[in-house]
This record gives C-alpha cells, structure tokens and sequence, in this order.
C-alpha cells in the first residue's frame, strides 16, 4: 500500500474518535466488507458503508458504549493489506464497566479505499 | 475457553520452532481448513493435515531451511485467535533475507486447530522465494 493509504488510515481512527463519520466516507468503500471475527462486539459481517455504519458503528458501538475509543499504536505495510494494532476501550452500556482490549484490524486497500476488513478484538494472552 | 485456545495455538508455534512437526499435525483437526494468502507459492486452500504437510509445510522448509515464524502477540476472544507473527530466514535459492511481518487468524474447536487464516505481504515473500523456483511450483 502506498503512504497515503497509511496515512488515511491513521488519520480514520484519529476522526472516528472525535465521531467525525465524513473521514470514514472517504475511506471506506460504498461495498466494503466487514467481517467481525470476534464476539466483541458482535459475531457478524456487514455489506456495504451503510449497513457498516447504521448496524455496527451506530448501533453496536456508539450506543452500547457512548465513550468507546479505539487507539491503533501500530501500522504494518502487508501489500494490499494495512494491519492495524491497538487498544480499544470504552464503558459498558449497561453495566458502566470499564473495559480495555486489543485488537488487530486486517484492512484490504484498492484504489485508496477498505474495500475489505477483519476484525479481531480481545485479551491480549 | 480463550486461555484454552490460546495454549492450543501457542504448542503450534512452539513444535514448530523446535521442529516438531508431527506435534504440530497433531493438534489440529482432522478436517482442518488452512487458507494460505493467495499470492504464496503455497497459496490456496488446504485441507486436513496431509495436504498442510505436502503443499505448504514441506516446501516452505525445503524453500527457506532456516524458516521460523516467531509469534510476537497473541489476540484472543472465544475460539478465536490472533497471532501477529513474523517470518524469518534465507532464501536457499536467492540467499535473500526474509523479515515479513504477517498475521494469522485461527479458530480453535474442541481443542484442536480448525481453521488457518494468513494475511501478510506476499510481494515481499516473492522477492525471497519467486515462485518459479519454489518447490511448490
């Protein structure tokens, strides 16, 4: 991937923090992809930006963890692939909890945009 | 259960750091699903450990001699497991180096390895072993 994929990618979770959505349009492809390997928080793919944003950012994270932050420390080049690595953390919904995990977001790039994604978060072991 | 999986996928790495490769077939399923990134000179999927040990493994060895894939983080949830990894070793016939961050994604069913998922920049591996010259051509 280029530089610029990279650097799209870092500023991404750098907006999505700030809830700042118009970045992900840009970014990610009308089609996308996204496969949630992992039961946190949801076991599920989703088709398409919409469905991404509506289901799983909108629903599944802001609601059901209004502070959730995701905080990506490392970037690696794998050719079409962007791999991200980090910490999410954030409160539960319902119970307040505070929680803390990591994750490893695999991120395919074509045409300067995730055209396909898995996403893995849980303890680091 | 993610403790469990993890310690499944750990003995992995560690049979095969020591050479083991028999302790390696021996933890997975019968039926396990091993997707190599397409774009490897072993790309594809394989299933059953045979067919692990004949197109991927074998070659692989045979391609780098000194090959290792050294786990440097572990991501677990469930049956799901996350490895950022990294290969190392010499091309036998380019005597390129290879240091090629990778990640593998397994899933972990009654103790046994069940599925393989490898992500990683598989330009940078056909620098160290084109696939003309690898045995799995």
């Amino acid at each position: 991937v280029s530089l610029a994929d990279l650097q799209s990618v870092r500023r991404a979770y750098e907006a999505f923090n700030r809830r700042d959505f118009a970045v992900l349009d840009e970014l990610i492809d009308a089609d996308v992809e996204w496969h949630q390997l992992t039961l946190f928080p949801d076991r599920a793919t989703y088709r398409g930006i919409e469905e991404l944003k509506e289901r799983f950012i909108s629903t599944q994270l802001i609601e059901q963890f209004g502070d959730f932050k995701i905080v990506a420390n490392e970037f690696i080049d794998a050719g079409d692939w962007i791999v991200a690595i980090g910490t999410v953390s954030g409160h539960g919904g319902s119970s307040g909890l505070e929680f803390s995990m990591r994750f490893v977001h695999l991120l395919e790039m074509r045409d300067g945009k995730v055209v396909r994604a898995y996403d893995v978060a849980g303890r680091a072991a | 259960v993610a403790e469990q999986a993890v310690e499944v996928v750990r003995g992995g790495y560690e049979a095969m750091a020591r050479g083991d490769v028999a302790a390696f077939l021996g933890a997975m399923a019968e039926d396990i699903e091993w997707y190599e990134a397409e774009g490897m000179p072993y790309g594809g999927l394989h299933r059953g450990g045979d067919a692990i040990a004949q197109k991927v493994l074998g070659p692989v060895i045979t391609d780098i001699p000194n090959f290792a894939a050294t786990p440097e983080e572990y991501v677990a949830s469930g049956d799901t497991v996350a490895v950022v990894a990294r290969y190392t070793g010499t091309g036998k016939e380019t005597g390129k180096e290879l240091d090629l961050p990778v990640v593998h994604v397994w899933d972990v069913r009654e103790g046994k390895l069940a599925r393989f998922r490898q992500f990683g920049d598989t330009v940078k591996f056909l620098e160290v072993v084109p696939a003309e010259v690898s045995v799995a051509a």
